[in-house]
């Protein structure tokens, strides 16, 4: 019985100069590239907004800007996100400056490194491998904000389910994160 | 600290950090790690925001493919070209078999006919004929007709021999076979949908049967920067790939591993592109077998590369304002 495999000739590491070229003659593959580094550039920009809906309006315009631009990348051997950070970068400085002149204040960030962002990414990344239960609650609870309560009424699960389910998903990224370090 | 007490002292310290209160818990290495661990999932992404974000992308991308293809009128990157010594009988049989419309004839530059027909919406071309002594090229092409019933009786009629007579296929479609009287195969299909056609194809899609089809397809991506979707295999036999769509830009090229009747047939295919020395150049820096290198012809800048399964690909940018 023939099985379909959405992409049975997957990417390798290596790839990335393939799908630029792909992408830069056919925009409609720079989705590919979004999803590449959608989370780490979102990781990028929110540890140092510290403001999920800033953060997802500069991450949004990091992307549209990368691909109205994207055919005058040119691959040098650095990677594309080193492209995409500097976008953020410039994106996040000219966010600080509309800021500061609205309120009169200018603002001075907590410093934060390249690591910070990079271990946020990761985490991100790691949500996506946890048995669907606790990736559910997991994103109910961090991303969509809601309390043990409406997860549990959305889920059809026990507050003390959904409670240890929350408990072991924690568990989980942090013994995978102590894997990776 | 037991499970159920960390697991506590875990929910207390979440609710007050997603409330942006203090929490009055233990001094604890093992709640701290877990902590740390939550805090850094407060901002996690929403997958609304990130899906609609690609959506929104992908969107923007297509509307920017459309805007720069910079194919002839009528046509997408991909044709499928199509060379034989009795090129008005297949210039018949075409218009006879399926309705096809010539919308270009002229004498090409090695002695023989280049056609341009038109079925659906879908341009072939075909060329050979006159003084031309070159190889035939035959190919195998899938087609969808609104009654597969009807077109297969017609073709058959118009002279072509039958492979297999229209079935019933667990994928949605009634197809059928048929081989012209010149070499090619034409796989007629009605799909069982909306539409007649499968959506993301056009009326008709260039059909490979190569001997790797694996391989094919990473010569496709690192020639073309393909991508291809609904790969088809059968696990039971190594991954066999049964059927697989490649996309080249805006067009489409199926292709299924060699196997029974169905076996490798070399095939030319036209594509028109943006500029054809750097589409040459990176082709060629993919494994593509350099034929000719671009040159300045009478129908725009044209090079030629061939694959590992004889497969030509004619890479051409169009003089401007065609």
């Amino acid at each position: 019985m023939a099985k379909t495999q959405p992409n049975s000739v997957p990417y390798e590491a290596g790839d990335e100069p393939r799908l630029i070229a792909a992408a830069q003659r056919d925009p409609a593959r720079f989705a590919e590239l979004f999803e590449l580094h959608a989370r780490r550039v979102y990781a990028f920009i929110v540890v140092r907004v510290k403001n999920r809906d800033q953060a997802e309006d500069l991450t949004s315009e990091v992307f549209h800007l990368a691909l109205k631009n994207l055919k005058q990348y040119e691959y040098r051997g650095v990677p594309f996100s080193s492209w995409l950070f500097r976008i953020a970068t410039n994106a996040i400085a000219q966010h600080g400056r509309d800021a500061a002149r609205e309120s009169g204040i200018p603002l001075e960030g907590e410093p934060v490194t390249d690591a910070d962002a990079e271990r946020r990414a990761m985490l991100f990344q790691l949500v996506g491998t946890l048995p669907d239960d606790q990736q559910r609650v997991v994103a109910l609870r961090y991303a969509e904000q809601k309390s043990l309560r409406e997860i549990a009424a959305e889920m059809q699960r026990s507050e003390p389910a959904v409670k240890q389910l929350h408990f072991r998903a924690i568990e989980n990224l942090r013994k995978q994160m102590e894997g990776r370090k | 600290m037991t499970e159920r007490s960390l697991m506590n002292q875990l929910e207390l310290a979440v609710q007050a950090m997603l409330q942006h209160k203090p929490a009055a818990i233990a001094p604890d290495p093992e709640l701290g790690a877990l902590l740390d661990v939550a805090g850094d999932l407060r901002y996690l992404p929403r997958e609304e925001f990130l899906n609609t974000l690609k959506s929104d992308l992908q969107d923007e991308g297509d509307a920017m493919t459309t805007a720069t293809t910079p194919v002839r009128e009528g046509f997408r990157t991909v044709t499928p070209y199509i060379t034989t010594e009795n090129v008005m009988g297949l210039n018949d049989f075409m218009k006879n078999a399926f309705g096809a419309e010539e919308t270009f004839r002229t004498m090409g530059g090695a002695g023989g006919y280049h056609m341009e027909m038109k079925i659906g919406d879908t341009m072939l071309m075909i060329g050979g004929g006159g003084s031309y002594k070159g190889p035939g090229h035959p190919t195998s092409l899938h087609m969808y007709v609104p009654d597969v019933d009807a077109a297969f009786e017609r073709a058959v009629a118009a002279g072509a021999t039958p492979v297999m007579r229209p079935t019933d296929q667990d994928y949605g479609d009634r197809d059928s076979a048929l081989k012209d009287p010149f070499g090619n195969e034409w796989y007629l299909a009605t799909h069982k949908g909306a539409s007649f056609q499968r959506p993301g194809l056009g009326t008709v899609t260039p059909y490979l049967h190569p001997t790797g089809a694996e391989e094919l397809i990473r010569f496709l991506q690192n020639a073309f920067s393909a991508n291809p979707y609904e790969v088809d295999v059968v696990p039971e036999e190594g991954n066999r790939i049964v059927h697989a769509k490649v996309r080249i830009a805006d067009s489409v090229i199926e292709l299924g591993e060699a196997h029974g009747p169905w076996q490798n047939m070399p095939t030319m295919l036209f594509f028109y592109v943006d500029d054809a020395d750097s589409w040459y150049e990176r082709a060629v820096k993919g494994e593509a077998i350099p034929v000719a290198p671009p040159s300045d012809l009478p129908y725009g800048r044209c090079g030629i590369v061939r694959d590992g399964w004889g497969n030509e690909y004619y890479i051409a940018t169009p003089p401007k304002g065609q």
